[in-house]
């Protein structure tokens, strides 16, 4: 269990204060505070429709997409950046970090061209410089060896769990800090999700990771921090273990268990 | 007790698994008699398909044997062998006569050119001051046909006098007129009356003083005019040999065709027939080659030394194309020994004649011909500008209505650009004659834009005009399915690019595009079925003149009118009777088209199909 690192290390690299963010006059997130340490796996846990994705896409502000949504009050900083400042650049913020979605979402082109379009999009075109990155994301996202003689077969061609690997792929291209993850197994067997998560441990130490779940075994095994929503609160946070094993909160201890749905 | 009170586990199950007992007619049950009545709707329109294709095939079958028993004529009555010789040289002559009277032109226009001038400048400005004094003249003219009396014509009179001078005051005069002259001028447009239907003195004047340099320019220019008259003269007396037996081979066609209407005429001995014809063989082969010495004698006779660089220009392109045709007469030499008679047409070479012909011609006395060549081409360029218009314009409006417009605009866009749709194509029709043919003619005829090819242009109803406005009639389809294409890519790959760094416009162009591609490219070729089958339009305003358009003019070829495929078939099948030849050459009109359609839309459904498939 990755709890051996006590909570003495407060280095938050996204710090949320406050935050109230909303869906046109639907209110989803209510006075969030939330510090998310450096170089951890974090995860968000809590009923459907609790905010935690809202939360989360708000941090690449990939919910800009959104026509409706808007932030009510409060920040997210990055690295002391306010994310919602107008000199902040999304498109620049976003290369830094990077997001996997629930259901894997590979463009309907080639395998190399999936892994290689952050770089596209941010104008490189070397070839042999595309090609090192795409070699250098696919081996971390442990996909190499399955896709190197057919980098120019059509990417939809996959199997899911590949397809979803591709995803993290594609992401990590642009080597981002944080790395945001929005139930990235929902759509998966067991076997891809074993190995999704097994990836997830690997690069743990590398990225930040912050990682929605619906599958509290899921957060047990792979993050180093729980972070538990009810009704768009952040209820409690702590340290893995000690949420699961001595929650600090009824409402927390109810969910854990199962007894709240 | 009721079944429903029982507890369910002991209810006695078995009656309730029979078939019910409900309506049923002949023993047919209801929900079958409702699948059938269906399948039988789906079964009607395919029906209806196949009886198309058989009425379309039972019509068209029978041409090929018809124009390949029409042309067995063409070919045993000698006919053939006529035009073998005749139209080959016609061209040559035209060609090379029209240059030599062009270069006759400019060299005596060196020498009359000021005369001339003056004379149109003076007939322009005739022109002008009784376009600016209609009205007075108008009301005099009234007042003249009512045949009052003439004390009450002095009135108008000396208004139009007034209204004349006025215009002659204020009208620029051109500086190639003396001032002796121009005070001549505005005496002399007094006697400008109504009753008055003598030329001016003045303007007789100028007449005479051209006609007089004419005269001694043309003396002056013997050697050319000389070359002239040689070179229109170089065939006569191979046209005059030919005049005969132009005559009799169409007897011989006429008792042919008399034979195939009825059985009672005598059986036509072709060989008999054609023997005169042979006969004057060698001596047309002689008339052929005195032709070619001719050529040969005009080429010696061309003037070495112009006063235009026009003419000089001219005379060089002379000088090429005469040994040309001097080679291209040896050709007609061997065509016309090769040439047998008795050789009997083959179906194939009938249908080669349909598919390739490049002459469509009809009601002639002569000989018809159906060759398809000139419909079909001028179907495809008026399709190709009309796609190369529509494509931009459709798939630009679809990109903006689906990724970039707000709710609003996509409220307005939307709706209008889909009622394009129901403008009908005889109203578009007049728009192409009334307004865009000559907006397009007068804006060609802007100096500044003489650089672009085939301006500036003179026919008011040419191709260009027809594709646009079948562009304007493909615009709906194509935007409405590139629209759709572009809705129904997945939201998750814009999520995933702009999670990426990519910015809207890369997102557009780099994924939602290249995702919609194929349902953009069937919208395109169902906006391409649309426009080949569209008849109304074309009809009015494609300029329905059925040659091969000349393609030496380079993209120009745009602003020449031309027939179409559709059009040819709704122009001329009213007028021909059933079952004649023609008709079933409209007939193999239609099944082309069809068979078109059929492609283009097989295309857009397998482009259609593709678009289903990535989505998983």
């Amino acid at each position: 269990m990755p709890t051996d690192s006590p909570s003495a290390t407060p280095h938050p690299i996204i710090s949320v204060e406050r935050f109230n963010y909303a869906y046109g006059d639907h209110q989803v997130l209510f006075d969030v505070d939330l510090p998310i340490r450096s170089e951890d796996v974090t995860a968000f846990i809590g009923p459907s429709g609790c905010g935690k994705s809202t939360l989360l896409r708000s941090i690449n502000r990939i919910n800009d997409l959104v026509d409706s949504a808007r932030v009510v009050s409060g920040t997210i900083k990055v690295d002391g950046v306010d994310l919602y400042s107008p000199e902040v650049d999304p498109i620049a913020l976003r290369r830094q970090i990077g997001m996997v979605f629930q259901k894997y979402n590979p463009f309907p082109r080639s395998i190399f061209e999936n892994a290689v379009y952050g770089l596209r999009v941010a104008g490189i075109t070397d070839k042999a410089e595309l090609m090192d990155a795409a070699e250098r994301s696919l081996k971390a996202a442990a996909l190499w060896e399955e896709v190197k003689d057919r980098l120019q077969e059509l990417a939809t061609g996959l199997s899911g769990g590949q397809q979803q690997r591709l995803c993290i792929a594609r992401a990590i291209a642009l080597q981002p800090r944080i790395l945001l993850m929005d139930e990235p197994c929902a759509a998966l067997d067991p076997i891809a999700t074993a190995k999704i998560e097994e990836l997830i441990l690997s690069l743990r130490g590398s990225y930040t990771f912050v990682i929605v779940t619906h599958n509290m075994e899921q957060a047990k095994r792979i993050a180093d921090r729980t972070t538990f929503f009810y009704k768009g609160k952040v209820i409690e946070t702590g340290d893995t273990l000690d949420l699961f094993t001595k929650p600090g909160n009824k409402l927390t201890e109810d969910y854990v268990t199962g007894r709240l749905v | 007790m009721s079944p429903v009170s029982q507890q369910p586990a002991s209810r006695p199950l078995g009656p309730l698994l029979l078939r019910k007992k409900g309506f049923s007619l002949f023993g047919i049950t209801r929900a079958s008699l409702v699948r059938r009545f269906f399948s039988a709707m789906a079964s009607v329109a395919i029906i209806v398909l196949v009886l198309i294709m058989v009425f379309l095939l039972r019509d068209g079958a029978g041409f090929l044997s018809t124009y390949r028993a029409s042309l067995d004529v063409y070919r045993k009555s000698g006919m053939e062998l006529c035009d073998l010789l005749e139209q080959p040289v016609r061209e040559m002559q035209d060609k090379s006569t029209s240059l030599l009277r062009r270069a006759l032109a400019h060299e005596l226009a060196t020498l009359t050119g000021e005369a001339k001038q003056r004379r149109d400048a003076v007939v322009v400005l005739i022109g002008k001051v009784q376009a600016m004094s209609a009205p007075e003249r108008a009301a005099l003219e009234v007042v003249l046909t009512a045949s009052a009396p003439p004390e009450t014509l002095a009135d108008p009179r000396d208004q139009l006098r007034q209204a004349t001078s006025r215009a002659a005051m204020s009208i620029p005069i051109p500086s190639v007129l003396s001032s002796r002259e121009v005070e001549q001028f505005r005496r002399e447009l007094a006697t400008l009356t109504p009753e008055n239907t003598e030329l001016l003195p003045m303007l007789t004047a100028l007449e005479a003083e051209f006609a007089r340099q004419d005269t001694a320019a043309r003396a002056q220019f013997a050697p050319l005019s000389a070359a002239v008259a040689a070179c229109e003269q170089a065939p006569a007396a191979l046209y005059e040999t030919l005049v005969p037996l132009h005559k009799h081979a169409r007897n011989t066609k006429e008792l042919a065709q008399k034979r195939l209407s009825s059985r009672d005429q005598p059986e036509v001995h072709f060989p008999d027939q054609l023997k005169p014809i042979l006969d004057a063989r060698e001596t047309l082969l002689t008339r052929l080659d005195d032709y070619g010495s001719r050529l040969k004698q005009a080429q010696a006779a061309l003037p070495a030394e112009t006063r235009s660089e026009e003419a000089a220009e001219l005379l060089a392109q002379v000088r090429e194309l005469l040994p040309e045709q001097a080679v291209q007469t040896a050709g007609i030499r061997e065509k016309v020994l090769e040439w047998d008679g008795m050789h009997t047409v083959s179906m194939f070479h009938a249908a080669l004649g349909f598919c390739f012909g490049p002459h469509w011609i009809t009601n002639s006395p002569w000989q018809d011909f159906y060759g398809v060549v000139p419909l079909l081409t001028g179907s495809v360029l008026i399709s190709v500008i009309a796609l190369l218009i529509a494509t931009p314009l459709s798939i630009a409006a679809a990109v903006y209505t689906s990724q970039f417009a707000s709710d609003r605009e996509k409220e307005y866009i939307k709706p209008v650009i889909e009622f394009i749709q129901a403008i009908p194509s005889i109203v578009l029709g007049f728009i192409g004659i009334a307004l865009l043919g000559d907006l397009i003619k007068s804006v060609s005829h802007w100096p500044l834009l003489a650089w672009l090819p085939g301006f500036p242009i003179e026919e008011r109803l040419n191709m260009f005009n027809a594709g646009c406005l079948l562009a304007l009639m493909a615009v709906p389809t194509m935007f409405s399915l590139a629209e759709d294409a572009l809705n129904s890519v997945p939201q998750s790959y814009a999520a995933a690019s702009e999670a990426l760094g990519a910015t809207k416009l890369q997102t557009v162009f780099r994924v939602i595009v290249p995702a919609a591609l194929s349902g953009i490219l069937a919208g395109i070729l169902l906006g391409l079925g649309r426009v080949i089958g569209e008849t109304m339009v074309v009809l009015l305003v494609a300029g329905n003149r059925i040659a091969i358009p000349d393609f030496g003019d380079g993209l120009g070829v745009v602003f020449q009118p031309a027939h179409t495929l559709t059009g040819i078939i709704a122009q001329e099948l009213g007028e021909v009777s059933r079952g004649s030849g023609h008709w079933q050459a409209l007939f193999m009109v239609g099944i082309l088209l069809f068979i078109i359609s059929l492609v283009v839309n097989w295309c857009a459904r397998a482009f259609a199909r593709r678009l289903e498939t990535p989505k998983s």
